[in-house]
């Protein structure tokens, strides 16, 4: 791709993710208009001055900004999590909860929630992160003693490890659930599960946001490593690809960050699964295009229904987990029919 | 030039490959044969470095493998596998251009030179028609083709082939054979068709996981080591054109 060419497509990003994060900070219950996002915005960003009203300047910038900024990056880290994922271990079905995170968080969640652990010291997030965190550690130790490791099959037992440590887990959590909830916590954490954006303030963007920019810049870095596992692992270390390290370093990176995006909004599930594919459809398989393209499309898209569940229905937030699904499936479902129509 | 000394690999207390020996020159075609599951394809993802050997020793233009790094090995060495596939919807002209890896860096990246190299290997091995098409509506054959093309864009000093000309058409197994000929790299290449390696310049016999014979075609084809390794009686026919020599093979009763 030539310079100018490229620097268009990066001008053309960005224009698209700030127009994105701008209906997401305009549109809602109380619809705002875009005159006063912008004196807000220049009020804080740069002090100048405009007189606003309070309640307004606090919506905008304590409670849309924020929950838009995490939308775009939950969006942009699951997506690309998924493209690493689903590249290293050669299997289209692989997502970003596939080595025991998302099961692992919610245990964590339950532990700190229902069964009291840390008598109140420890956040909900925390607990999570801490359960995403070990179940992670338990996958791949069982993954090794499994003689997991480089080769094809080595892909092979990470899943299956991601398999039983999730089962594991889950049913950790079931039986936590069913012996000390309530019915109303049990409903709680069932919403937070599916995703939660409603709670996210400043401090969660500066821990969500970095994420996933880390993650995005892990993937960019080692995109001709992951174009190389094309052919399978042993095809990516006869081009000369450390392969035990490149895997070893890209699935650590992918589990810390998924584990701290689950601690900031819960499990979202479908974006890390479906939007790699949604970008290779549009871009190709090649992961210098992929990866951004992947983290776009994710960070704009999740954006978007999260807007979504704030309007659907009238005067109820509806968890983000159920909009992804209900509105990427039949987007996926287009594509697919397309995609096939093309070839 | 390879050099192998004492290589060995075992699992699970068998020996897959025991205790072998060998050098190719500079510029030499070296063809491996054996029957089924006598070491072959192991000995050579041994050379690839693929697999580590568990006694013994390679060396790669007098470094050993440890010496050169993966990335080292790719660049001296490339390695057409005897099966490699991919569910990705990746065109004919990517998936040779994967060849260039070992070249790339954050330093060097990609450039007019690299798709040079990757329109002559395509053009080398007769797919430059295909370089827009999708790796799954390709055929085995082309997909054969297109693997040689990727390890042509390494551009390699040592080529390591396994059964390169499964899946060809008569016609591209003489042409496939005779561009890596032309090539004038350092070749090893397993082979099941005793006619095409008449046509190398020495030869390796693996039986059993052990290098049983090496020499010239002549040398090594003889009567009794294929009566004993294959199980076939050979008669030899000789060519009124051009008095090259032909076998033919009968089953021992
Ligand atoms: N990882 C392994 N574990 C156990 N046995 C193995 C392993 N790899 C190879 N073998 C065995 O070692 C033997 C040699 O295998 P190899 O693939 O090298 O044979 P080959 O000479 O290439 O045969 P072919 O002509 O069928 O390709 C086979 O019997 C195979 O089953
Ligand atoms: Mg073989």
């Amino acid at each position: 791709m030539t310079l100018p060419r490229r620097m268009g497509m990066t001008a053309g990003a960005a224009l698209l993710l700030v127009l994105a994060v701008l209906a997401g900070i305009c549109i809602g219950e109380t619809a705002i208009p875009l005159g006063t996002v912008w004196k807000v915005m220049s009020n804080r960003l740069w002090g100048a001055g405009h007189a606003v009203d309070p309640i307004d300047g606090g919506i905008i910038w304590a409670y849309r900004l924020t929950r838009a900024l995490v939308a775009g990056a939950c969006g942009a880290g699951l997506a690309v999590c998924g493209v690493i994922l689903q590249s290293l271990l050669r299997n289209p079905l692989a997502d970003p909860y596939l080595l025991g995170i998302s099961a692992g968080a919610s245990t964590g969640a339950v532990l700190v929630t229902v069964a009291g652990v840390g008598a109140g010291a420890i956040s909900l997030s925390a607990g999570a992160l801490g359960g995403a965190l070990l179940a992670f550690g338990l996958v791949a130790v069982l993954a090794k003693a499994a003689g997991g490791g480089a080769g094809t099959r080595g892909a092979g037992q990470i899943i299956l490890a991601g398999i039983a440590g999730s089962q594991l887990f889950n049913a950790l959590t079931s039986f936590i659930i069913t012996k000390s909830a309530s019915a109303e916590q049990a409903r709680g954490i069932l919403f937070w599960l599916l995703g939660n954006l409603s709670g996210v303030r400043w401090p969660d963007v500066w821990v969500a946001v970095p994420a996933a920019v880390l993650i995005v810049i892990v993937a960019a870095v080692h995109n001709r490593a992951l174009d190389a596992f094309t052919f399978g692992a042993e095809s990516a270390a006869s081009l000369g690809v450390p392969v035990r390290r490149v895997q070893a370093v890209l699935i650590v990176a992918t589990a810390l960050a998924t584990a701290v995006l689950v601690s900031v909004v819960g499990s979202i599930g479908f974006v890390g699964l479906v939007v790699p594919h949604a970008a290779r459809f549009v871009v190709g398989v090649r992961h210098a295009r992929l990866v951004p393209a992947a983290a776009l499309i994710g960070a704009v898209f999740l954006i978007a229904v999260d807007v979504l569940s704030r309007i659907l229905v009238q005067g109820q937030v509806l968890p983000i987990g159920v909009v992804t699904a209900l509105v990427g499936a039949p987007a996926f479902a287009l594509l697919l029919i397309r995609g096939g129509a093309r070839r | 030039m390879i050099r192998i000394s004492g290589v060995g690999w075992r699992t699970k207390g068998t020996h897959i490959v025991r205790d072998v020996s060998l050098t190719v020159s500079q510029g030499q075609r070296f063809g491996l044969i054996g029957p089924n599951g006598s070491g072959k394809s192991t000995l050579l993802r041994l050379i690839a470095g693929l697999q580590t050997p568990t006694s013994g020793q390679v060396r790669l233009q007098g470094k050993t493998l440890a010496e050169l790094g993966r990335r080292g090995i790719a660049r001296r060495l490339a390695f057409v596998a005897q099966a490699a596939e991919t569910a990705d919807r990746i065109t004919v002209r990517d998936a040779v251009g994967l060849g260039r890896t070992p070249w790339l860096s954050a330093l060097s990246p990609w450039s007019a030179e690299d798709d040079r190299i990757v329109t002559e290997a395509l053009a080398a091995v007769d797919m430059a028609r295909f370089d827009r098409r999708d790796w799954m509506t390709l055929s085995g054959g082309e997909r054969q083709r297109v693997h040689i093309a990727r390890a042509l864009a390494q551009r390699p000093q040592i080529l390591l082939l396994d059964e390169p000309a499964n899946h060809l058409d008569i016609h591209h197994q003489l042409s496939i054979l005779r561009l890596i000929g032309d090539l004038g790299l350092t070749t090893m290449i397993a082979l099941h068709d005793l006619n095409q390696a008449m046509e190398c310049d020495r030869l390796g016999v693996m039986h059993k996981g052990q290098l049983i014979a090496t020499g010239t075609p002549a040398e090594v084809m003889t009567p009794d080591l294929l009566a004993r390794v294959f199980g076939v009686r050979i008669r030899e026919l000789v060519d009124p054109v051009d008095g090259a020599k032909v076998l033919r093979f009968h089953e021992i009763c």
